[in-house]
């Protein structure tokens, strides 16, 4: 139902993520995130294939926290800089974080080991929590393909999952 | 197993199954899926920036190299992290995969056992063979450089249809280059090392090239030619250095 995975030992963190369809109120969500109120991140979900693609982003964020080096200011704007391939914070942010119309996110929530707020992150979106399991409705194979380019000559040795964690796992030093 | 509990550099999860001259390897779980980390260790008798520096490098080659691969169509261990501060690699621990050289090893045994002629192994091993040749084709064909071809870094999978994969790992010498110098230099290693290993199939290599010849079409009159050569000489290039 919910994918909750434990993050780098060293850290003690856990890594939550929730599917959350037919949100009302993205604009408010985008805001508090923005403001920093509302602490999660919050990721479009065509571009994930799945939720193990946000916890290898959100994995490396944590590192490079803990290291003193992050290229983006919090925790939230690195998992979603660390999601795409591109140099630029700007442009990463707006591919992978959430519009205000959008309707369908993913919600990432990362805690402390023994902490618990997701039940009160959930309770800021306007909208329905679904089973992980239907991320693959909501992801765009297509589009994912060609954000992180691949070709259909490499999938045939690699699933697209494994594809594109090797492309977060190297992106700071490949130019794909 | 008491030694299970007992932690290493990386913590309770992982274990230390393999100690080389510049790395050490462990076996764990990591983010929930079954992971081999590569530890570049320091190197005392180096000074520290340097050794950093040298380190970082051969991460980032070793990293590209398994990208480069997929993107080829090679089948490489998936990794999950690098790590500069950690010196270490994160990556896919392939599952029901065995080294090619165990295999090869299991194979003779049972050939020895059912008092098979070296004929059969080598029909047994054909398949093997071929497929090790093709993949190799194709790496070459890509302009990437192995640096370390030998049976204990290819790795076999076995799925439920008995189809064979040629799985590559250790990258670590890699690099890239179109140079007919450097693809023949890879397989004359490959040739030593199978048969300082394999001394009962040495006729293995032989198949292996076949293919190899087979899938690097445009180079192989050349590569070939080159390979002639370095048997000749030996692997470097000069008595120098």
């Amino acid at each position: 139902m919910t994918y909750k995975i434990e993050l780098d030992s060293d850290y003690r963190k856990n890594l939550s993520v929730f599917l959350i369809k037919d949100v009302q109120n993205a604009a408010e969500i985008k805001e508090m995130v923005v403001k920093g109120t509302l602490d999660c991140c919050v990721i479009k979900p065509t571009l994930i294939i799945h939720p193990f693609q946000i916890a290898v982003a959100a994995n490396k964020a944590v590192i490079s926290k803990m290291q003193d080096k992050m290229t983006t200011k919090t925790l939230h704007t690195e998992i979603l800089y660390n999601l795409s391939t591109s140099r630029n914070i700007t442009q990463s942010l707006m591919k992978f974080g959430v519009g205000e119309s959008d309707k369908n996110m993913l919600v990432g929530v990362i805690e402390e080991s023994g902490e618990d707020r997701t039940d009160n992150v959930l309770s800021h979106f306007k909208g329905i929590i679904s089973p992980i399991e239907e991320l693959p409705k909501f992801s765009d194979t297509a589009l994912i393909k060609k954000t992180y380019k691949i070709k259909d000559s490499e999938l045939a040795v690699s699933t697209l999952t494994d594809s594109v964690v090797t492309r977060i796992a190297t992106r700071d030093f490949t130019s794909v | 197993m008491a030694d299970d509990g007992r932690k290493c550099a990386l913590g309770y999860d992982f274990k230390l199954i393999k100690q080389g001259a510049e790395a050490k390897v462990y076996k764990g779980n990591y983010l929930g899926r079954p992971t081999i980390v590569k530890e570049r260790f320091k190197k005392s008798y180096r000074l520290l920036d340097l050794d950093n520096h040298i380190t970082k490098e051969r991460i980032k080659s070793e990293a590209r190299a398994v990208l480069r691969c997929k993107i080829a169509g090679i089948h490489t261990p998936a990794l999950y992290l690098v790590d500069f501060e950690r010196r270490c690699i994160y990556m896919e621990d392939v599952q029901n995969s065995t080294t090619i050289k165990d295999y090869i090893t299991q194979i003779s045994e049972e050939a020895e056992n059912e008092a098979g002629t070296a004929g059969s192994l080598l029909m047994k091993l054909y398949p093997i063979a071929q497929e090790i040749g093709k993949v190799l084709g194709k790496l070459h064909a890509n302009n990437i450089i192995h640096g370390d071809l030998t049976s204990s870094n290819m790795l076999l999978v076995k799925d439920e249809k008995d189809t064979l994969t040629i799985v590559l790992i250790d990258f670590g010498l890699s690099h890239v280059e179109s140079s007919m110098e450097d693809k023949a230099v890879d397989l004359y290693v490959l040739q030593r090392a199978l048969m300082s290993t394999h001394a009962n199939v040495d006729r293995l290599f032989a198949t292996i090239l076949d293919a190899y010849m087979k899938e690097n079409k445009k180079e192989s009159h050349e590569v070939l030619k080159k390979f002639n050569e370095v048997w000749a000489r030996g692997r470097k290039r000069t008595m120098v250095g």
